[in-house]
């Protein structure tokens, strides 16, 4: 059976652990140690599927300020995982800006929303409520994960293509 | 215990005896200290008999204590540096090599990257001894490289060589030339080592790998993720460098040896990668690919969304751009607009050149008698004067000469030179050179006409020929007449001698 491709990006700001989820996803382990991504990072699973298997092509994004200079990164993006840092507030605040950007390239592109980092349960800033909130206001789902602990991680990524499915 | 010397006493005998307090004194001892006693007796013999025993092994442990002392003597010796070290020189060079023999690969593992560190180290120190010490190595690695290079070039220059005489040959050769270099030099550089070692053809807009072609049979496992990093490395490259020339794009990229060929598209983009000297060529047949994938399947790549389903079979157009010809005539894919302008402006010019040449060539021949007519034998008579004798009024006759007619002699002259000229337009033919003289006949215009002789510039004489046999000679103003050759000085007169 052929394998269907689709390119997803992994959006949001320095730090919050978009490079970790990426690497819990795709090789199943984690690293402590920070290293900046520059440009951008590519990785790829494939996921079987009842219908089929579905080669996820996963972009890893440099967060920052800097994003609109690669947005020509989005181009082509069927999905798109939004990630905030759970123990910074201004993280949240990435979830409108990105999901603009990418629903200037694709507006039927689904997205999902992940608040990383939940382990670190002391340093907490975003509660679920403030999370749920953001994501409602954008009909996508969200999930608290943690890219240290391997929690949720993978269901948000199956979400994703779930959603990916639906669209025609 | 008691003391068995005592128990052989009878106690009662000691007692009564008042004499013996000694042996009661003894007895108590005994009773007391008996078995102390028998047992320190036990040990006063042990040690006789030890001491005997010594005595024997005496000897020969002295013997041995001399040896013994003697290897400490040689040990101490040895302990000396320079001793030491030839000893332990010796032990050393003989495990090495067993070691070497026994396990290499574990020999060469572990000193590695000590020999590395050294070998820097030495470069670093005595460079020139170094260089002097690898320069035969490298010179024949060298020379065996470029031998092999060489070979390989003979080969190709070979398979080129044939077909240089065929028109495709002839062409290429032109091109070389149109384009400033030497054929020869065309020729080597078509025949450089050249392979394709992969072939992607890319989504434009994703990034997705649409089809990938590995001719030389090789594993390429993340053909995907390369296709994805070629489309952010194109897109940084222009989002960084592009200043907003969308037309501008990344079309090569550098990586030791190998060298990755882009050649973008509307809707997909095709990439090579590649080793050696590409042909001349090629890059207009990836252009040409590129366009024709396009011209059939635009929509199809314009639509994709990563399902392979709805692709056509791309792998068949990918290898026709593994199949690199032998004798390609490039010229025409290589010569820019001005100049198949001039290649076609300089055919024609030729053409033009020829025909003119043949014409030129057809008129002169035509004109040669006129020009450079033959001598012909002409008769003529000549008058002589000769003495003859003649009668006279005397009575004896005497003979005196008289003038008489020799017979004709036939003699070889020049006949001279006929400048032929041409009736510009109509014009009376006159009896002389005046506008008064008395008109003879018309010349028609383009008439030839016979020159006999020129009254200054004015006036020419003419010989006309009426009919092909009829001659009639008379005089026409020079303005009215073309001069086919010019006319000799000898010709023109100052006056007229009708």
């Amino acid at each position: 059976m052929p394998v269907i491709q689709k390119k997803i990006c992994l959006l949001g700001d320095f730090a919050v652990g978009k490079t970790s989820l990426m690497r819990r996803f795709v090789e199943g382990c984690f690293d402590d140690k920070y290293l900046s991504t520059i440009g951008v990072k590519i990785s790829r699973r494939t996921i079987s599927r009842s219908s089929g298997e579905i080669k996820l092509i996963i972009w890893d994004l440099a967060g920052g300020d800097e994003f609109t200079a690669q947005s020509s990164y989005l181009h082509g993006v069927a999905g798109a995982l939004i990630v905030c840092d759970l123990t910074r507030l201004d993280t949240m605040a990435a979830f409108q800006r990105y999901s603009a950007q990418v629903h200037q390239v694709n507006p039927n592109a689904p997205l999902v929303f992940l608040g990383n980092k939940v382990d670190l349960t002391d340093e907490r800033k975003i509660s679920d409520k403030n999370l749920q909130a953001a994501s409602s206001a954008y009909g996508s789902p969200c999930f608290l994960s943690s890219a240290k602990t391997g929690e949720q991680v993978e269901s948000a990524f199956l979400r994703l293509v779930e959603e990916l499915e639906k669209v025609p | 215990m008691s003391n068995p010397q005592a128990a052989n006493v009878d106690p009662s005998e000691v007692l009564s005896d008042q004499s013996n307090g000694q042996a009661l004194i003894e007895a108590i001892r005994g009773i007391l200290v008996g078995q102390e006693r028998q047992h320190l007796e036990q040990i006063e013999n042990e040690l006789q008999t030890l001491g005997q025993r010594l005595e024997a092994k005496d000897e020969l442990a002295l013997k041995r204590l001399q040896e013994l002392w003697a290897d400490v003597q040689r040990l101490d010796a040895k302990t000396e540096p320079d001793s030491l070290a030839e000893e332990l020189h010796t032990k050393i060079t003989g495990l090495v090599q067993r070691t070497i023999q026994d396990s290499p690969d574990e020999m060469a593992k572990a000193l590695g990257p000590v020999m590395g560190e050294a070998i820097r180290v030495r470069i670093r120190e005595s460079r020139k001894d170094m260089v002097e010490a690898i320069a035969p190595i490298i010179g024949e690695t060298i020379q065996k490289a470029i031998s092999d290079f060489a070979r390989e070039l003979q080969r190709n220059i070979d398979a080129q060589l044939k077909s240089t005489f065929g028109l495709a040959g002839q062409l290429r050769r032109l091109g070389a030339r149109l384009r400033g270099v030497s054929a020869a030099g065309l020729v080597i550089r078509d025949a450089l080592p050249f392979s394709i070692e992969e072939i992607f053809l890319i989504h434009r807009e994703t990034g997705l790998l649409l089809a990938h072609l590995h001719p030389s049979g090789g594993i390429s496992a993340d053909s995907d993720l390369v296709s994805g990093m070629l489309t952010a490395i194109r897109e940084f490259v222009q989002d960084s460098f592009g200043h907003g020339q969308e037309e501008q794009e990344l079309d090569e990229i550098q990586y030791g040896e190998q060298r990755i060929i882009i050649q973008g598209g509307r809707f997909a983009y095709l990439a090579v990668v590649t080793t050696g000297t590409e042909p001349s060529g090629f890059r207009f047949r990836m252009r040409e690919l590129v366009a024709e994938l396009h011209l059939k399947y635009g929509n199809t790549l314009r639509d994709f969304t990563g399902d392979p389903e709805k692709l056509p079979d791309l792998s068949s157009p990918l290898n026709n751009l593994t199949h690199l010809p032998e004798a390609e005539p490039s010229t025409t894919a290589k010569i820019s607009r001005n100049q198949r302008l001039l290649i076609v402006g300089g055919l024609v010019a030729g053409l033009i050149l020829l025909l003119s040449c043949c014409f030129y060539a057809r008129f002169t021949y035509a004109l040669l008698p006129v020009a450079f007519p033959r001598p012909t034998a002409t008769l003529t008579l000549t008058a002589t004067f000769t003495n003859t004798p003649m009668k006279t009024s005397t009575d004896t006759p005497t003979i005196t000469a008289s003038p008489t007619q020799p017979p004709p002699t036939l003699t070889m002259t020049s006949t001279p030179l006929k400048i032929k000229a041409v009736a510009l337009g109509d014009v009376w033919l006159l009896a002389g050179p005046s506008e008064t003289a008395d008109r003879l006949v018309v010349i028609p215009q383009g008439t030839s006409v016979f020159v006999l002789s020129a009254y200054g510039k004015s006036w020419l004489e003419v010989e006309l020929v009426i009919n092909g046999s009829a001659h009639q000679d008379g005089w026409v103003g020079a303005k009215w007449m073309f001069l086919v050759t010019p006319l000799p000085a000898e010709y023109i007169t100052p006056a007229a001698i009708p």
